[in-house]
């Protein structure tokens, strides 16, 4: 595969063109370029110097490629200079790099933005020759967002275009990316064709590595079209070309394609060659592409020689590589090569990453932008199918095993009955089958069985959360409305001070109109601070809404905890007015801010106090004499951790159910007030922490829950 | 001299009817106390009897809610009788109703309307 390196080509032999002025002769002259600008530059009012902007949009041609930013430097307000003078067709050239540049950066929209510009430009003052490497260059920015409809109808008005210029480079150009779309989309024969038209013209214009290209590229073409001798014979000959013109970026590229060709014919040796000296090249010229290309063809024929474990140590330096450069082909290619050793060591499950890499960038680079969220989402589902068919591949495994061990006992067994009869060996024979049967519809039941709890427990999650916010709504409500009420009121009072200061002021009453004056920054004071107030209820509330993202944060477990005991009294308030309990909190100052994910917590907290209020209310509603219901929350630092404790003087939790209370679905509230999920993700939640979550309990006294997190 | 406990959690309540009734004070014309909890209210009407009272309190507070304190107050009988006005955020009829059974004189929804409240206090005195 060299798909990149065309692009890469078609890139440069497009962009050459696409340049009023022939740069490429040029093209390793940038000091002399540079000593031209600076001798330029000593005339007078240089910078409406015609020939001073040609020499700094050759220069800005020739950073494109490589440094995008340098190009934009640069050509700053050369354009508008261009347009000052009505210099247009070097207006056209500016607009022309600087989308090549935004090509470069990765920045499509802003290239095609640059790229219409020129065009528009080049077609107002007819400036033909620009006209074909403009739309070779529209082209190739459609390419890229993987648009290869409308890509490929821009190259064929790029090649129509070139023809009536006679611009044998860019017509050149345009067969071989047609090509490449061919071959993208699996038309080989079409490819072929294209690939060609590239030889034919190359071949007219003595263009060596044009022609290198296209013979390698052709044998890319014979490779996927099963015919690995006619690959090889073109392969062949773009080797001796670039032998002969010593162009060693082509040679190394050529080598690793007769790598892939021997590797298809199943000369393994060969091909482990080849990929081995494209490795040594590679590595001298740095050409990191063709290091990673080499070092993933070795992987492949270790692979098939049975060399596991050094094919995954070069899969996976080719992996790094990949990774190092962001080449998305490379990256899928490694992937699924890493995915594939690692399958074959029997390690499926460290194999299904790379295999969920592997098919996200395959499917990525079937359509770039435009499909990437549907190409994850099938990504997922194809690797939740492997993971499937991964997990019964194992239960089969143990299956077998255990049928093994059934089967031995059985023939021990089935021994002893034949020494004492016959007959019952055949009754016992179809008993045992009979009972095969049994087991296996017995083990398709549990499956689904399995599958439809699990399916069951997603939700009862996902209503546990729902329930937790319907909790907090409530509460949000009326912890805003106070805030927003401050605010209004101040201001509009703040209103009417300043008028009465206004009189004040006519009379001269300088001292009175100061109070007021006071008085109006206290109450501008007092609605930053109830606008602020609000500002962390909504933020609080979006925090929990939104799911978790799992991330640690230093956390101030005070504010945190003072926060949701509000937030859960007022909840409960809401929904039920008689409610009411005396709030304690002991907070520990010196408790600093703690490393937690704050969401998760914080439902802890939130659940633990529901709780709580839930049983004081309880025990309030069944009438104990002189029962004043109290929830307090305290917190704490030891030495090396943080404690958390919500403590009720409700009934107390009894000892039979005392160690029931953590697992999940077990409640004592009535049907459909709880899920029985909370105690159970909070319990989850604390040990993810590294912590714990206990209970103390005395019957008829309350029950503390504390939350212990290390530090 | 009119004189007004405020009942309400809320601390800058203070500020807030201090600067709202700025001029009924400045004139004389009402005074304003304030207590932070339905406790604290108690306290103060106990320490102060027989002074004649207009009492504004909030419903929704913690500990003492502020209906457990309107039913203390109307069933210590105090001599003169004070009125009282309950405020709270939940203008809904439940609240409405226990208020009323329990013999409030007055009920007010928040956000307060401070100008019709001024002429509720100049009418009830």
């Amino acid at each position: 595969m060299n798909r990149y390196l065309r692009i890469f080509f078609c890139n440069l032999l497009l962009a050459v063109t696409c340049c009023s002025v022939n740069c490429q002769a040029q093209f390793n002259n940038t000091n002399r370029l540079k000593i031209k600008l600076d001798s330029l530059r000593l005339q007078q009012g240089y910078q409406t110097d015609t020939a001073y902007i040609n020499t700094i949009n050759k220069i800005a041609f020739l950073y494109a490629d490589r440094y995008p930013d340098s190009a934009f430097y640069i050509l700053d307000g050369i354009p508008e200079q261009c347009n000052a003078i009505g210099f247009s067709t070097g207006e056209t050239d500016s607009y022309n790099i600087l989308g090549n540049a935004w090509q470069t950066k990765g920045n499509f929209e802003k290239a095609l933005e640059y790229y219409d510009l020129a065009y528009a430009l080049a077609q107002k003052i007819d400036y033909k020759t620009a006209l074909p490497g403009l739309l070779g260059n529209i082209g190739l920015v459609y390419l890229n967002q993987g648009n290869y409809a409308v890509a490929l109808q821009k190259f064929y008005a790029s090649l129509a275009a070139a023809e009536k210029v006679n611009d044998n480079r860019v017509i050149r150009s345009s067969f071989n990316n047609i090509g490449t779309i061919h071959f993208y989309q699996g038309k080989m024969d079409e490819a072929e064709i294209a690939y060609k038209k590239t030889l034919e013209i190359s071949r007219s214009v003595l263009d060596t590595t044009g022609m290198i290209t296209a013979y390698n590229n052709l044998g890319e073409v014979n490779l996927e079209q099963n015919a690995p001798s006619k690959a090889l014979s073109n392969l062949s000959i773009a080797y001796q070309l670039a032998s002969i013109k010593n162009v060693p970026d082509m040679l190394v590229a050529v080598t690793n394609t007769l790598g892939d060709a021997y590797t298809r014919l199943d000369s393994l040796q060969k091909a482990a060659g080849y990929f081995e000296t494209a490795l040594t090249l590679s590595s001298r010229l740095g050409n990191a592409r063709a290091t990673c290309k080499a070092l993933l063809g070795l992987a492949k024929v270790q692979n098939k020689q049975g060399l596991l474990n050094i094919a995954l140590a070069n899969a996976q330096q080719a992996l790094a590589k990949a990774q190092e450069m962001g080449q998305a082909q490379l990256l899928r290619d490694a992937n699924e090569v890493v995915a594939d050793i690692l399958e074959k060591m029997g390690q499926g499950s460290a194999a299904l990453p790379y295999y969920k890499q592997y098919k996200i960038y395959a499917d990525s680079l079937v359509s770039i932008e435009s499909e990437r969220a549907a190409a994850n989402y099938k990504a997922g589902y194809e690797f939740s199918k492997k993971e499937l068919e991964f997990q019964r591949k194992t239960l089969q495994q143990r299956w077998l095993i255990f049928s093994a061990l059934a089967a031995l006992f059985t023939l021990v067994i089935i021994v002893l009955i034949i020494s004492k009869s016959r007959k019952r060996l055949s009754i016992t024979y179809k008993d045992l089958q009979h009972k095969n049967l049994i087991i296996e519809g017995q083990k398709k039941k549990a499956e689904e069985t399995l599958s439809q709890l699990k399916a069951a427990q997603t939700q009862l999650i996902q209503s546990e959360k729902m329930a937790s916010l319907g909790e907090l709504t409530a509460g949000i409500a009326h912890e805003i409305q106070n805030p927003l009420n401050f605010v209004n009121n101040f201001s509009e009072v703040s209103t009417e001070l300043l008028d009465e200061m206004k009189l004040e002021l006519d009379k001269g009453n300088t001292d009175d109109a100061k109070e007021i004056a006071n008085d109006v920054i206290q109450n501008l004071e007092k609605i930053t601070i109830h606008g602020k107030r609000a500002d962390a209820i909504v933020k609080g509330m979006l925090q929990h809404s939104r799911s978790s993202t799992g991330q640690m944060e230093p956390t101030d477990i005070n504010k945190l905890s003072d926060e949701f005991l509000r937030l859960a009294y007022q909840g409960l308030r809401a929904k039920d007015k008689s409610f009411n309990a005396t709030l304690k909190t002991d907070f520990d100052v010196s408790l600093g801010k703690v490393n937690v994910v704050p969401q998760d917590i914080g439902r802890v907290i939130l659940n633990l106090l529901t709780n709580a209020f839930y049983v004081v209310d309880e025990k309030k509603k069944s009438g104990v004499e002189g029962y004043e219901p109290t929830v307090s929350v305290s917190t704490k630092k030891l030495a090396d951790k943080v404690l958390i404790s919500v403590k009720d003087n409700g009934n107390g939790i009894p000892q039979k159910v005392l160690d029931k209370i953590f697992q999940p679905f077990f409640t004592t509230k009535p049907t459909g007030q709880g899920t029985g999920l909370g105690l159970s993700l909070s319990y989850d939640i604390v040990k993810a922490h590294g912590g714990e979550l206990k209970v103390a309990t005395i019957e008829n006294q309350g029950t503390t829950f504390t939350i212990t997190i290390p530090v | 001299m009119k004189k007004i406990l405020v009942v309400d959690d809320e601390t800058d309540m203070q500020a807030l009817f201090e600067q709202r009734f700025r001029k009924e004070i400045k004139d004389g014309e009402m005074q304003f106390v304030f207590a932070f909890s339905g406790e604290d209210a108690l306290s103060y009407l106990n320490s102060h009897e027989h002074e004649a009272v207009l009492i504004l309190s909030d419903i929704n507070m913690p500990g003492m809610s502020g209906l457990d304190l309107l039913e203390r107050i109307k069933t210590k009988g105090y001599k003169p009788p004070p009125v009282v006005m309950m405020i709270t955020a939940y203008g809904d009829s439940e609240n409405f109703n226990t208020a009323k059974a329990l013999g409030a004189d007055d009920f007010l929804t928040k956000p307060l309307d401070f100008t019709t409240l001024k002429d509720k206090l100049k009418l009830i005195y």
